[in-house]
């Protein structure tokens, strides 16, 4: 017992005094982003919109638990990968002080190395640390609607920028899903309709909306200009399905979104080898 | 008596310092969801069997995949990639002993709605494996993979289910690699089975 404590204070004296530990030790960050939304709820009053944010609407038939993640500007992505590379060194540190901690023990104390488990090694590639969308989450509903007429309409105060549509309560578009712009000063509105299909699964059919309401300024709304976003990873372990095809902007060829003038040139059948349109000679 | 263990400690110490690369090598691990096997090495499953009404009762359990045009290499990216996804994780080599940042800006949520749906989704492990299951058939019928029917030995032969517990690495890429061979292959006589 003396020995083991022994040895493991001996390796807590010495592995800080590791050169390349010393020089691998992570700076302090100085500044972390403040990541905030708020709901704006039905009140007779007028909105008054803060020409510093964002406003997104969703509007759906029901109650619904949407949930939105921002996506990064190249210098918010800069820093997140930033963070990232500080908490791999982090934890790279600790996995190496813990592995000659075990080694330590072994040559000493005459134990079978073999029979500790090493931890696995973080690399780049297993890391788990959370993307900058899980970072940037925005939970709406099925609370807290900002009007209950002809459905439910959600309306969300948050920092201007992209965002994707992530999922609805346990069920995420991680399969495949969509983003749109959200300018400060203004409300960008969606239609969003989970339905279900006969054959069990619940793609989201979403659209950019029309919507008035003389509680907000007239001409801050516009409707969601949506583009395909590909897939996302399915991080909450709920299950998965996604977006229909939004006609005009993307459809699917084997489960990829293809933007709707690449779909129209895969489908198109080949054109004869005389035909100047196809580029032929 | 004391002073001489420590001494020797010491000494210890210094000798794993002069080769912590030596000790980090050690306990290196290959990625194992990067290879791609040759599919001439990997073991092409039993698929045939008589097929009986208790297996046709079990086919939302126990199936497999196959889409024509499709070579092993594309069927086993599509595999891992719906794997990853079944799995609720982005990797399933995560690294466990990370520190988290994102726990404090998750709190809210947690106690939030999706929290709770979220708890409720994976409640129990018997939930867990059917939610792997509707995930794969989702991720797979996307991609234009059909769903055949298989009797409940051949698919645990080539298959694995998760509920609490993961199914280790290798073995998990090992099944995956036969899935593709099989998604790869020949088209099945049987009936395709909906999403």
């Amino acid at each position: 017992m003396i020995a083991r404590c022994l040895m493991i204070g001996a390796a807590a004296l010495l592995l800080p005094s590791m050169p390349a530990a010393a020089a691998e030790k992570p700076a302090k960050k100085e500044k972390k982003e403040k990541w905030a939304t708020k709901a704006i709820t039905d009140k007779p009053q007028p909105v008054t919109l803060d020409p510093t944010k964002a406003y997104i609407l969703v509007r759906s038939p029901g109650q619904i638990a949407p949930v939105l993640m921002r996506l990064p500007s190249e210098e918010a992505a800069a820093a997140h990968e930033a963070d990232r590379a500080e908490a791999f060194a982090r934890a790279h540190l600790s996995w190496r002080k813990r592995v000659a901690s075990i080694e330590l023990e072994a040559k000493v104390g005459g134990n079978d190395p073999s029979k500790r488990r090493k931890p696995t090694e973080p690399t780049l590639e297993n890391f788990g640390y959370p993307s900058y969308e899980q970072k940037h989450t925005m939970f709406l509903g099925p609370q807290n609607r900002f009007s209950k007429v002809d459905g439910s309409v959600y309306l969300q105060e948050a920092p201007p920028g992209a965002y994707i549509f992530y999922a609805v309560g346990a069920t995420c578009a991680c399969l495949g899903t969509v983003s749109f712009d959200a300018p400060a000063g203004k409300v960008v509105a969606l239609d969003l309709l989970p339905a279900n299909n006969p054959d069990g699964t619940t793609p989201f059919q979403l659209g950019g909306a029309s919507f008035a309401d003389a509680r907000l300024p007239a001409g801050s709304v516009l409707p969601a200009a949506l583009k395909p976003a590909g897939p996302r990873g399915n991080w909450f372990g709920i299950t998965v399905d996604r977006v229909m095809p939004v006609a005009g902007v993307f459809t699917y060829v084997r489960g990829k979104q293809v933007a709707e003038v690449e779909a129209a040139a895969v489908a198109a059948p080949e054109a004869p080898a005389s035909d100047p349109a196809a580029g032929q000679p | 008596m004391e002073s001489v263990k420590l001494g020797g400690l010491l000494l210890a110490a210094a000798a794993m310092l002069a080769s912590p690369v030596a000790a980090q090598e050690a306990a290196t691990s290959t990625d194992v969801t990067k290879i791609i096997p040759d599919p001439a090495t990997v073991v092409m499953p039993k698929l045939d069997f008589a097929e009986t009404d208790a297996d046709r009762a079990d086919y939302d359990k126990y199936f497999y995949f196959h889409r024509a045009d499709t070579g092993f290499e594309e069927a086993l990216s599509d595999l891992r990639e719906c794997d990853e996804m079944a799995q609720g994780l982005q990797s399933g080599l995560q690294y466990q002993q990370v520190p988290y940042p994102y726990a404090g800006t998750m709190a809210g949520a947690a106690g939030g709605l999706l929290g709770s749906l979220i708890a409720e989704a994976v409640v129990g492990s018997a939930n867990k494996r059917s939610l792997r299951r509707t995930n794969m058939r989702r991720c797979m019928g996307y991609k234009g993979y059909a769903r055949y029917g298989l009797q409940k030995d051949l698919w645990q032969e080539f298959h694995f289910e998760e509920g609490f517990s993961s199914e280790e690495e290798s073995k998990r890429q090992a099944m995956l690699a036969q899935q593709a061979k099989v998604a790869s292959g020949t088209k099945p006589a049987t009936g395709e089975l909906g999403i």
